[in-house]
């Protein structure tokens, strides 16, 4: 179910009033646990024995971990939770990749590649999992008893298919205590809901049809029409993911829980180090926190080679192509530079004109390994840096909604972002809540069109 | 938060708030729907200017190309001379064309009082069959349960049926409906040739071609009997229904094909065109003014179908003068 349908504004409603009528703690999970599986399996609905398939192993290995404190129970659970992951989502590709080692090697073996469903969003659903066992083994959280409780943790419809990555620690001991209804959530949330679907509806997936076209038809594409159509997938990713993440904030506001916030004005940062600390926040700590720190992180002096094995396996994380492994892989090489500049002391004069600089100068970085990220094929995304890049340079006309919504982002996406941020919404003066939301609303409304898919399902 | 914020009561307010915004939208939209809805479309605000301006006694209905090509004021202007008193014209062309709109549009004008004579384009994209219809916000149907529910709001929530009402682009056409007697359908609607091509030459530097209107090369051949158009029938149908509910109304009802050039004059000006023209205008009683043919100098127009503010002018005086000369209207 796509969070920009009325159908799932139709079930959160329901959800939302059964949740809040609900006399018992016990019953609301159950509302929310339904509610979630019907989200989950809207699509389609044999996803749900997946999902409970999942849900269940991992119950189970939370309590063996627990109990046993074995370092081989927590070596099984994470190996079936990877194998899950790996059956799913990179068994073709490698297969394509050892079809074609073997064709440089002569030698004509047909190599199978399945065709079959992928569950959806099951790299988020694979790390929550993953976090929570590796938690109870290192005894900092306790494995949870009740299944009614975990289910709900595990398939909340706020943050199962695109996250945020939610931790069990975060989670799990807000459903424990009955909560009061407090209007002033169910406020938070509405408007959390509302900029998240403008954001998705209005910019997104306005820009959407330019960056399709754009990417499409790199070969046609003029230097400045390369460049702009950049700065609208920049936008769009933002937008899509951003607006995901707010929407998920907003439903589980309504609700009285609070999830960790995702993206926090990313554009902003004056170095790639300080974009992963505002993009995508919480897959960023997860890589740290369990993947970082494990291969030694900063103690091993191997920090360099740690910072890019992580982000290379984060580039894999986000999608089974070599695109993606090239993208993470120039995102840990350029965050190596970084730590390697801060450790010699090789630090930028201060100033606020050198902050801008910075900032100017990370955005473009970043937009040209977005190429990597959108780019069809590796040999499109050549030609799209050709097109960028080099000469010959030329000029053609812009269309006025692309440009017109490029420069609204640019000028209020500080604004709107700020807002976006804890309940920073609520310390607002009421007619400036009531002025953000109505324009949000009325954008919402009228340019909402064609359902589209949010990027990050795929992932 | 500060304490004062803290009540309960600020956020039931704000809730309360924008739950009245949505209702008074909704209520406005329903009072106001046919001109919320004539946002959406040129065609459609044209028609609802026209509906709102004071009596106005010539209509023109038609494409870009009229659009384009007709001077309202100035064609009323000549006749109100010819007929002894001031008249007032409009024009309601509008870029896109197709029989279904030309009714569409005819049966609701020839429901305002005052109207004394109404022009219909006769050109070959304002008589193709293209679908067309007034409701441009029904969501596809869709056979799952989005595209019901989709189908289901729209049909009842009309901030949501008129949604696209709110889009940048339309909001800026408010003052069209604000102050519809502003304006004659021309002013405020650029030349579509000048738009897409910026082709049109400032008047001052055109020396005026000559442009010999009386030419006129084809003949009628065809027995009107013989036109095998596979949209005939209904093209009998929607005409004769508009010349009846005209002559029930008492207007005068007249065709005109604007003028054309270079190799658009080849396919527009044809034997099949031109006797197809002739046989409406028998059949329905609406003299026909024929202009497809006029070996007109490409330098009157835009592009090959759309004249420049010069070729408007020039044509104007020339329409207003064949039709003061050979309308049969009520003075």
């Amino acid at each position: 179910m796509l969070f920009n349908s009325l159908t799932f504004v139709l079930l959160h409603f329901v959800v939302l009033t059964l949740y809040w009528l609900s006399p018992r703690q016990g019953l609301r999970i159950v509302f929310l646990g339904l509610g979630s599986l019907v989200f989950y399996g809207w699509l389609y609905w044999p996803g749900i024995f997946f999902l409970l398939g999942v849900i269940a192993v991992n119950y189970f290995m939370g309590l063996q971990i627990e109990k046993t404190a074995s370092p081989k129970w927590l070596a099984i659970a994470v190996s079936l939770n990877l194998l899950n992951l790996c059956y799913f989502k990179y068994v073709e590709f490698l297969a394509r990749n050892l079809a074609a080692l073997l064709e440089l090697a002569h030698i004509d073996l047909a190599i199978p590649t399945p065709d079959y469903w992928l569950p959806l969003g099951i790299s988020f659903i694979t790390f929550q999992k993953i976090a929570y066992l590796v938690d109870i083994y290192k005894g900092q959280i306790r494995a949870e008893k009740n299944f009614l409780r975990f289910t709900c943790f595990a398939a909340f419809y706020g943050q199962l298919i695109a996250g945020p990555i939610v931790r069990s620690h975060e989670f799990l001991p807000q459903l424990q205590t009955k909560r009061e209804f407090n209007v002033h959530s169910l406020k938070l949330g509405f408007f959390y809901f509302i900029m998240g679907v403008m954001m998705k509806v209005t910019v997104a997936d306005t820009l959407a049809q330019f960056v399709e076209y754009g990417f499409g038809h790199v070969g046609t594409l003029s230097t400045n029409m390369a460049w702009l159509t950049l700065y609208a997938f920049a936008t769009q990713i933002l937008c899509d993911f951003w607006g995901y993440s707010t929407i998920a904030l907003g439903c589980a506001y309504m609700l009285g829980i609070h999830l960790p916030i995702n993206f926090n004005l990313p554009y902003s940062s004056a170095s790639l180090t300080e974009f992963w600390r505002r993009w995508h926040i919480t897959l960023s700590s997860w890589l740290r926190d369990y993947l970082y720190i494990p291969l030694g992180g900063n103690r091993t002096g191997r920090t360099y080679r740690n910072l890019i094995a992580t982000m290379t396996l984060g580039g894999l994380w986000h999608g089974a192509s070599w695109n993606f492994v090239l993208w993470g892989l120039l995102n840990g090489v350029w965050l190596a530079v970084e730590r390697g500049f801060i450790k010699r002391g090789i630090v930028p004069p201060a100033g606020w004109w050198m902050h801008f600089f910075k900032v100017v100068l990370v955005f473009h970085g970043v937009c040209l390994l977005w190429v990597l990220f959108r780019a069809p094929s590796f040999d499109s995304a050549l030609l799209y840096y050709r097109h960028l890049l080099l000469p010959p340079y030329s000029l053609s006309s812009v269309p006025s909604t692309l440009l017109t919504l490029l420069v609204l982002f640019l000028l209020f996406q500080n604004r709107i972002g700020s807002q976006l941020i804890d309940d920073r919404f609520l310390r607002l003066s009421l007619p400036k809540q009531l002025a953000m939301t109505l324009v949000g609303l009325m954008l919402i409304l009228a340019y909402s069109q064609a359902r589209l898919d949010f990027i990050y399902f795929v992932f | 938060m500060t304490p004062s914020r803290r009540n309960p009561g600020w956020g039931a307010l704000y809730l309360l708030l924008v739950a009245l915004f949505l209702a008074a939208l909704e209520t406005g939209v329903r009072s106001h729907e046919d001109e919320i809805a004539s946002l959406q479309d040129g065609s459609l605000i044209k028609l609802q200017m026209f509906l709102l301006r004071q009596p106005t006694d010539i209509l023109f209905i038609g494409t870009s190309r009229s659009q384009d090509g007709i001077d309202p004021s100035l064609i009323a202007g000549q006749m109100g001379q010819a007929s002894g008193h001031p008249l007032r014209g409009f024009n309601a062309a509008a870029a896109g064309g197709s029989l279904d709109r030309m009714y569409y549009l005819a049966d609701k004008a020839l429901d305002k009082p005052g109207l004394r004579l109404l022009g219909l384009e006769v050109s070959t994209a304002q008589l193709s069959d293209t679908p067309w219809s007034p409701d441009f916000n029904a969501p596809e149907t869709t056979d799952d349960f989005e595209g019901r529910l989709q189908h289901w709001v729209s049909r009842h929530v009309y901030t949501v049926r008129y949604r696209k009402t709110f889009r940048l682009e339309n909001i800026v056409k408010y003052p069209f409906l604000l102050f519809p007697d502003a304006d004659d359908g021309t002013r405020w609607f650029g030349q579509v040739g000048t738009r897409l091509l910026k082709m049109d030459t400032p008047t001052s530097e055109l020396t005026p071609p000559p442009w010999n209107m009386d030419r006129l090369k084809l003949q009628e051949t065809t027995p009107a009997s013989q036109t095998t158009d596979a949209n005939s029938a209904k093209i009998n149908s929607i005409f004769l229904g508009i010349s009846e509910k005209a002559r029930q109304r008492g207007v005068t009802l007249f065709l005109y094909a604007p003028p054309v050039s270079g190799s658009a004059a080849q396919s527009e000006c044809s034997d099949k065109n031109f006797n197809a023209f002739r046989r409406i205008s028998r059949q329905t009683g609406a003299p026909l003014f024929f202009y497809d043919c006029t070996d007109a100098p490409v330098g009157y127009f835009s592009d090959e179908t759309h004249l420049t503010s010069l070729g408007k002018q020039f044509w104007s005086t020339r329409l207003a003068a064949d039709m003061a000369a050979s309308l049969d209207w009520p003075r």
